[in-house]
């Protein structure tokens, strides 16, 4: 992702105008050899799903709620379809930046619409998680996704 | 006539009031055991990285722009995540 995805224009440029950023090593002593990767064809672009484990992308509003969290790589068509979603649920949830009464029950359902729509395994599994519970940038758990790894499929 | 010198002072009121930007104070956060920060090459290049996801935060609220937090892992000098 670091590498690829955001090295790209197109994210780099709508990232900027609609995201403050921030990352956060959660295994900084772990070893991943070079090359690791080129034996699965990862030179051209991530496979969405991949390293979920190890990767979630957080889009968050500025009050701490969680609008979507996805867990592993994705390509930049993929993560800008994301930041889109947050985007909108975020002008759903929230009328002139303030929070609205039924602003869970939006979020929960657009998680569950999203689930049953998205053909991807991991994608799924995860707005289902989503849909079940609220975070926030603070409870947010950093092993959330790691039992829902993929293996290598191609899409 | 006399209702300009008015407005002008309104508008110099108005932006007097506006907050400052907050600024960028915040010290680098990692969890792990090694506990130590790593930058990784592509490091304030493209994306504008901010260190802390508190500090991304106020300036997001700042910005009225969403916070992006994004989790990795893994020896950041190697080609890894």
């Amino acid at each position: 992702m670091r590498t690829g995805t955001f090295s790209e224009a197109s994210v780099v440029k709508r990232i900027g105008e609609t995201c403050v950023s921030a990352w956060l090593n959660k295994r900084p002593a772990m070893k991943i050899p070079d090359g690791l990767y080129r034996g699965l064809g990862w030179s051209f672009r991530p496979n969405n799903g991949s390293a979920s484990h190890n990767l979630t992308s957080i889009l968050a509003h500025p009050d701490g709620t969680v609008l979507l969290a996805m867990p592993g790589a994705m390509d930049a068509p993929t993560f800008l379809e994301q930041l889109d979603f947050a985007l909108a649920l975020r002008d759903r949830m929230y009328e002139g930046g303030v929070r609205r009464k039924d602003a869970e029950e939006i979020r929960a359902a657009a998680h569950l619409k999203a689930a049953e729509s998205v053909r991807d395994r991991v994608r799924s599994a995860a707005y289902r998680r989503m849909a079940k519970q609220p975070f926030t940038i603070s409870t947010f758990p950093l092993d959330l996704f790691e039992d829902l790894q993929k293996v290598y499929s191609g899409n | 006539m006399r209702t300009l010198p008015l407005l002008a002072a309104l508008a110099l009121a108005a932006a007097a009031q506006e907050r400052p930007r907050p600024l960028c104070t915040c010290k680098p956060r990692e969890v792990g055991p090694s506990g130590s920060r790593v930058d990784w090459s592509g490091y304030r290049k493209g994306i504008d990285w901010h260190y802390s996801v508190d500090e991304a935060t106020r300036l997001a609220d700042y910005d009225k722009k969403l916070v992006f937090w994004f989790h990795l892992a893994g020896d950041l000098d190697k080609e890894g995540c």
